[in-house]
């Protein structure tokens, strides 16, 4: 089966600035995909290639098989901008019907419903109306027309949690209808739910990527340990064991340590079964936690690699 | 025309309406207020002293040398320098707006990623400038043919109809420079000036360049020339300048959409 969009080395340069460097990206079918990175990383500057807005200096990019500054492969594709600006002399309604026309769309009751869905009023112009309002109005767009895929720059950007929750539903309805969904965010929680597979971006450089789950296994996993009264804190020897990172106090001169831990906890609870501690707890791991590891890394490996090789003294942040 | 073009021709007509109607207003009250200057000009012999003390040449140049005829008056008063100058501005202002200016704004990212060629929507948006120009100069034609009528003007109809159709061309022309300098990634400031600058160093080529003898062979370069060179107001239609407008502007604007499709956009 082609994948739907296939990126192959691709490089894209402004001037001397590389915003993209060697990227290789892959977007199997019927799936989720979360483009993550923070801002500046070269997310959007990705999507405006698969959108065929500016093409790649070097590497080639396939979406849906073909090139896409082909006009007839965007008939497949439903597009967010990152950017969104819209026409101020419109009513919401005009700005639907004109994109419809545009996309020859003709059975627009699953607009209605998405209007319906969004909480949309057709009728109000769109001089005045707010981040938030613009960006489900163009979530509407996108969705429309049912698209085999979807390309969604910063979707929640601007949006209220009850909306966060709609769009998150529309975008899983939409997967279970056969439709695959790109989306990028800064906002790692949110793409967390819904994503079957995740890359994580910086610099330029994609940084890791691979099933959700899989990263958060592999995710470094927070512990707070409480230490008993009377027994010493055995900070250092804990931040010499191979896999922590982030050792601390959670209150200066308090029992209570936090501490960041990748792979498997054997060894820490074998470290720590010398000691008398009161409580241990591990929060569910989040992909958060894992990522600023990345965002933190002046020149990131491969998620596996890092894995394996923790330095604790590369992260004195936390 | 299919269905996205029109769509993309409407909305284009739409977003610069009011300025078309602006512009639309101010040259045809221009156009009538000089025509309607006429009769008390006429009577009171003040044209006969107008160019007297100006050279031959520098008369020509403004295009009052025959000012005391009502064609010259005409001429001299609106078809010479003010109306190709502002329908020129006109369209250079336009063109960049919808095409640059639009892009640059970032209200082109959307579109351009709906299922239509690019090189379509900026043809069409080009369309859309030389209809706003193409119904301006029908407008002031209108009133100033009503006017030479009414007041029973020498002028040939056939003439005024020739110069509103040079001075138009050579708009569209402008337009054109516009568009291709968009076409080739500028943006719009270096678009709107660099036309602008074509229009004005080409007004100075075709009236000042003949004063001088050295110079005189540079005014045929200028697009001026071939529209207002052989005076169209009294002798028709210049055909060859009218063929030349046109294959300039055709090969300007085939030029920028070649360009526009090979670039990126730009983002906002």
């Amino acid at each position: 089966m082609t994948p739907l969009i296939e990126c192959t080395d691709v490089t894209k340069k402004f001037g001397d600035f590389t915003a993209l460097s060697r990227l290789n990206l892959t977007v199997p079918q019927g799936v989720v995909y979360g483009y993550l990175g923070p801002n500046g990383a070269g997310k959007s500057t990705t999507i405006r290639m698969l959108m065929g807005l500016s093409r790649p200096t070097s590497g080639q990019v396939r979406v849906l098989g073909q090139d896409p500054t082909e006009p007839e492969v965007r008939r497949r594709i439903g597009y967010l901008p990152g950017e969104l600006r819209l026409d101020e002399r419109l009513t919401i309604g005009q700005t639907l019907a004109s994109w419809g026309r545009l996309r020859g769309l003709t059975d627009t009751a699953y607009r209605d419903d998405l209007v319906q869905r969004f909480g949309v009023d057709p009728s109000r112009q769109v001089r005045g109306l707010s981040t938030g309002n613009r960006r489900k109005v163009g979530l509407v767009g996108a969705f429309m027309a049912r698209p085999e895929l979807l390309i969604l720059d910063e979707p929640t950007n601007g949006l209220d949690p009850l909306m966060q929750q709609v769009f998150l539903s529309t975008v899983e309805e939409a997967r279970d209808n056969g439709q695959s969904v790109l989306l990028s965010s800064h906002i790692l929680s949110e793409v967390e739910r819904v994503a079957d597979l995740v890359a994580v971006l910086q610099g330029g450089k994609l940084a890791a990527s691979g099933p959700t789950q899989e990263l958060r296994r592999q995710a470094a996993q927070r512990f707070h340990i409480t230490f008993a009264e009377g027994e010493d804190v055995p900070l250092t020897a804990l931040a010499a064991l191979d896999g922590a990172s982030g050792v601390e106090r959670r209150r200066a001169e308090g029992q209570e340590v936090s501490l960041a831990w990748a792979g498997s906890p054997d060894a820490l609870l074998r470290f720590l079964a010398g000691h008398r501690i009161t409580t241990l707890t591990a929060p569910e791991p989040d992909l958060e936690e894992a990522f600023l590891e990345y965002y933190q890394r002046d020149v990131p490996g491969s998620r596996s690699s890092t894995a394996e090789e923790p330095s604790p003294a590369a992260d004195p942040v936390r | 025309m299919s269905s996205p073009s029109s769509e993309i021709f409407r909305r284009g007509v739409q977003i610069q309406k009011r300025t078309l109607i602006a512009w639309s207003a101010a040259l045809v009250l221009l156009a009538l207020s000089v025509v309607s200057a006429w009769p008390s000009m006429e009577s009171s012999g003040a044209l006969e002293d107008f160019s007297t003390g100006l050279s031959p040449e520098l008369a020509s140049a403004l295009g009052v040398d025959q000012i005391a005829s009502a064609s010259g008056y005409l001429k001299g008063n609106l078809y010479a320098v003010l109306l190709p100058l502002l329908l020129g501005l006109m369209a250079v202002t336009a063109t960049t707006a919808l095409t640059g200016g639009d892009e640059e704004a970032g209200r082109l990212e959307l579109l351009l990623a709906l299922p239509v060629a690019r090189r379509q929507v900026f043809l069409v948006r080009f369309l859309c400038v030389a209809f706003g120009l193409a119904l301006t100069s029908v407008l002031v034609w209108l009133s100033v043919y009503g006017s030479v009528v009414s007041l029973d003007m020498d002028v040939s109809a056939g003439g005024v109809a020739a110069v509103t159709l040079t001075v138009a061309l050579l708009a569209v022309l402008h337009a054109g420079i516009a568009y291709a300098i968009v076409g080739f990634g500028f943006g719009r400031g270096p678009a709107l000036g660099v036309a602008a600058g074509v229009l004005v160093v080409g007004y100075l080529l075709h009236g000042i360049a003949p004063m001088s003898d050295a110079l005189e062979p540079l005014a045929n370069v200028s697009p001026w020339e071939w529209a207002l060179g052989s005076d169209p107001l009294l002798n028709g239609v210049p055909w060859g300048g009218v063929a030349l407008l046109v294959a300039v502007s055709v090969v300007v604007v085939a030029a920028g959409t070649y360009a526009v499709d090979r670039r990126d956009i730009k983002n906002a």
